[in-house]
């Protein structure tokens, strides 16, 4: 899939992955957006690190390191602010969704 | 898993790659080593090397460079966020009291020309060169191992920059002080009264308050690595 038509969702979609979750690391939601899009989309390493930074100086998103055994691991979770800040996400996508909807199939009188 | 001599060359690699700062490589080894990890359980034949080449050319032509410029404006981004909160508690209760009390009793003195306001365009002066000694001194004494951290350098990156600006404002006014007190008058005593204990405010928490923070968090987030060495 073209990577221009959700480069500007990310956002979404990574601060609702989040609200289904406790708390994810990087690698692991590269991993689930590919499998939960059966591959179509997938986040780059080089977008997704960069993006996940600026949510956290924003304040939607707070991390944790934590020792798996040979090495740290930084798991990321939504803020107190992230949480409320999602459901006005969402609800700003589905518009989006419903708009273009109806742009590219627009209903015949 | 991959052992500990292989965890290390994951570090060496990214140090090579141009990711100077320890904190930001944390984060990336460890997605190198758990990307690699799921390529040898899918194909064990491949090597550690071959396997690293594949995960890394991932990151796309600009490798780790996107994600240092990246971390870089947002640690530059939550320090500015923390200084500002810091700021804003001293004009909410209880400090404001305090504050817009100085204020208050300086412009008393100003307006009664106790004290003449040229003693306290200096005194900004000299404050924001002391705070701008303090940042260099600092960063001159620090531990090499510390200097290394992105938390740490990010901080003394914006706090730097804010004594500057300070230092420029009374450089501004003295250059012009005949011109203003003429014409001005009052308006530069006001403007004094309120910025003067925001100065103080500033260098405050800039100097004292958040660098006492930041040596807790920093050991307690990073001590463990400090300890490696």
């Amino acid at each position: 899939m073209n990577p221009n038509l959700y480069k500007g969702s990310m956002e979404t979609i990574l601060i609702n992955l989040l609200s289904k979750h406790k708390e994810m690391y990087g690698y692991q939601m590269t991993k689930i957006v590919k499998e939960l899009t059966r591959g179509q989309i997938e986040i780059k390493e080089g977008s997704l690190y960069p993006l996940l930074h600026k949510m956290e100086a924003k304040g939607l998103i707070e991390s944790i390191t934590k020792n798996i055994g040979n090495r740290d691991r930084k798991y990321y979770h939504l803020s107190k602010k992230g949480k409320e800040e999602k459901n006005t996400m969402l609800k700003e996508m589905e518009e989006y969704l419903a708009i273009m909807n109806n742009l590219l199939q627009p209903k015949t009188n | 898993m991959l052992n500990n001599k292989q965890i290390n060359q994951l570090f060496d690699f990214t140090r090579q790659k141009r990711v100077r700062y320890k904190d930001v490589q944390i984060e990336i080894v460890d997605h190198l080593a758990t990307a690699i990890e799921e390529q040898l359980k899918e194909n064990p034949d491949l090597s550690f090397k071959k396997s690293l080449e594949q995960v890394y050319a991932e990151f796309g032509i600009f490798g780790f460079a996107k994600i240092v410029q990246a971390k870089e404006i947002a640690m530059q981004k939550f320090w500015q966020k923390r200084i500002f909160q810091k700021i804003k508690k001293h004009y909410k209760l209880p400090r404001i009291i305090g504050t817009l009390g100085s204020s208050l009793l300086l412009y008393r003195i100003l307006v009664h020309a106790w004290l003449d306001i040229s003693f306290v365009v200096i005194g900004l002066s000299i404050l924001s060169i002391v705070g701008i000694i303090w940042v260099f001194y600092k960063q001159y004494v620090m531990d090499n191992a510390i200097r290394e951290y992105l938390y740490v350098q990010s901080y003394y990156g914006i706090v730097g920059p804010f004594f500057l600006l300070f230092y420029q404002l009374p450089t501004i006014w003295m250059t012009n002080l005949e011109d203003s007190l003429i014409s001005k008058g009052i308006i530069v005593i006001w403007i004094l009264s309120g910025i003067t204990p925001l100065c103080a405010v500033l260098f405050y928490i800039c100097m004292i308050d958040i660098p006492k923070e930041l040596s807790r968090e920093f050991h307690n987030k990073f001590g463990k690595y400090l300890e490696l060495i």
